[in-house]
């Protein structure tokens, strides 16, 4: 793990929630996150990330609830330099140069970081003489990564960082979030790839139409959400039996074929053999983070299409 | 107020000099048509026309300079700039005076541009009138620069571009900038008494024809600063809350 997390609070949300007309964007969601903590806010397009990340900047007004950014409001954090953010939908000045963002940046700060320093750790020194109208997306995601290290924030708030960059860029980029992380502070990240979440954060907090599914370590989070899908062949076995079975969340049938998805497959298959002694062709698999990511955060998700709701594959209460 | 930011935008002005060019291009041609025709008459009260058409016509720059910072301020909005800016500690108070400010940096150099062409035609004033005059036509243009905000933080890049286009025209009529007052409808003359566009027009030319009491072109004009102010104060704290 990266940070070293010394248990004071860097912020928390108490009891979001955030309505744009009927949708409800953030419904509730709960997170205190400690000094030195990597964090992932992982989850598909629409799950409230992007909602939740402008809550805790205070860029958005929760509709009910709290948000405290070491101890104070979010926008006292903005204006003392403790958080920065790269933020979805900001955009630079096509006529201005990279160099020059970070000039007005530290501007506004009381104690900048030295404008070299910045632009080496970014990335941008290569292009800093560039009007940002002829800088790839890459390059003008690395200025705004620039203009979020200006003022040496204690906390930094990123919205799908790495959404323009390519591979190499991508590499690049964690490796120098990875730098800042390994002093101390708090990374907060909104990612839809599972993979970044597992290999940049030390917990993971999982969303889903606006709520938290998951909460904790990536180890955690795996044996929450990964269960196991049983599959045999049973003649004549109605699926209410089935469903019925000890250790079986949710039963489907397809002619004699059943599937059978299992929060304990042990007790499952002893449950399925006394049963139905006749059950044959018997497989059992078991369901990889990236299945029990889209089974969260979907409702009628892709290879586990034989889990009818989601939910039923997280144990009751497990990482609330 | 952030003077780095302020240098900043001015730059960026420069840079991309085609507004510019076309701001002050068009009051310009303006004056050198007209003054051309009807430079020589001479005015009732005792001025030539001339030296009138280049007061009115600074004023129009003046006013269309500080005006359309709003066009900018509303793509810098619309294209995600001020939310970029949010996560900064720039307060929104400084935004809002650096963009005050630019437009004043835009307005200025339409007058000298047009004071410089009105001494090529030949028109004489003291040292005093033209240093007067340039004074008030520039702060004269504040109120306007606050107008442009207004539209800046209410609407869409291009269509504050066309709204602010459109309002330059009746602004520019009836204050009776493009043609004498005298020459239009009574009714339109009481209009022009509310408009802005009016007492800038009056305060420029006040150093040569005395025509109007400085003292009521400041009050409007400090109106029509004050109220503009208020509503962009209240919308950017709104418009914060909604983002």
């Amino acid at each position: 793990m990266m940070g070293a997390t010394t248990g004071e609070a860097a912020f928390s949300l108490r009891g979001l929630a955030k309505r744009f007309g009927d949708v409800r964007a953030v419904d509730g969601v709960s997170v205190e996150v400690s000094r030195g903590e990597v964090v992932a806010l992982l989850g598909p397009n629409g799950a409230g990330k992007s909602t939740t990340i402008d809550l805790l900047l205070g860029l958005a007004r929760p509709d009910a609830g709290e948000v405290r950014v070491f101890g104070g409001e979010p926008r006292a954090a903005v204006e003392h330099g403790r958080m920065a953010a790269m933020v979805q939908n900001g955009s630079l000045l096509r006529d201005m140069t990279a160099a020059e963002h970070v000039t007005l940046v530290r501007s506004t700060h009381q104690r900048p970081l030295p404008a070299d320093e910045i632009m080496a750790r970014a990335g941008i020194t290569d292009f800093a003489n560039r009007r940002c109208g002829k800088l790839s997306g890459g390059q003008q995601q690395r200025v705004r990564y620039a203009m979020a290290l200006a003022g040496n924030p204690d906390l930094l708030v990123l919205d799908e960082p790495t959404a323009a960059l390519d591979v190499e860029g991508r590499r690049e980029f964690w490796a120098s979030m990875r730098e800042f992380a390994a002093s101390g502070r708090t990374v907060v990240f909104a990612t839809h790839y599972l993979a970044e979440a597992e290999d940049y954060a030390d917990r993971v907090v999982l969303m889903r139409h606006g709520r938290i599914a998951a909460d904790g370590p990536i180890a955690r989070v795996r044996a929450a959400v990964a269960g196991r899908v049983l599959r045999a062949v049973v003649p004549g076995a109605p699926e209410a039996a089935l469903a019925a079975l000890p250790g079986v969340s949710t039963a489907r049938l397809r002619g004699d074929r059943a599937e059978l998805a299992c929060a304990d497959s042990d007790a499952a298959i002893r449950g399925l053999l006394a049963a139905f002694p006749l059950a044959s062709d018997i497989e059992i698999t078991a369901v990889g983070l990236e299945d029990a990511f889209l089974a969260l955060t979907s409702d009628n998700a892709g290879i586990t299409d034989n889990v009818d709701n989601a939910d039923t594959v997280e144990p009751e209460g497990a990482l609330r | 107020m952030n003077l780095t930011y302020l240098r900043l935008e001015i730059l960026r002005i420069v840079r991309s000099p085609q507004f510019a060019i076309f701001t002050i291009g068009m009051p310009l041609v303006m004056f050198l048509l007209f003054g051309g025709l009807f430079g020589d008459t001479v005015l009732p009260n005792g001025t030539r026309s001339g030296v009138v058409t280049m007061m009115n016509m600074a004023a129009y720059g003046s006013m269309a300079g500080a005006l359309f910072t709003g066009a900018r301020v509303a793509t810098e909005r619309t294209e995600g700039w001020q939310r970029q800016l949010r996560v900064t500690p720039m307060r929104a108070s400084s935004y809002l005076s650096v963009k005050v400010f630019s437009a004043m940096a835009m307005a200025l150099p339409v007058v000298v541009v047009i004071f410089a062409a009105g001494m090529l035609r030949g028109e004489h004033l003291t040292a005093g009138q033209w240093v007067t005059a340039l004074v008030s036509l520039w702060l004269g243009a504040l109120p306007f620069a606050v107008l442009g905000l207004v539209a800046g933080l209410h609407g869409k890049g291009d269509t504050v571009g066309a709204v602010t286009g459109a309002m330059m025209l009746p602004l520019g009529m009836f204050g009776g900038l493009w043609m004498p007052l005298q020459m239009l409808p009574d009714w339109m003359g009481t209009i022009a008494r509310f408009l802005p566009s009016y007492w800038l027009g009056a305060l420029g030319r006040s150093p040569l024809t005395h025509e109007a009491g400085i003292g009521t072109a400041v009050l409007v004009l400090a109106a029509w600063l004050v109220v503009p102010a208020l509503v962009v104060l209240r919308r950017f704290r709104l418009d914060t809350a909604k983002l």
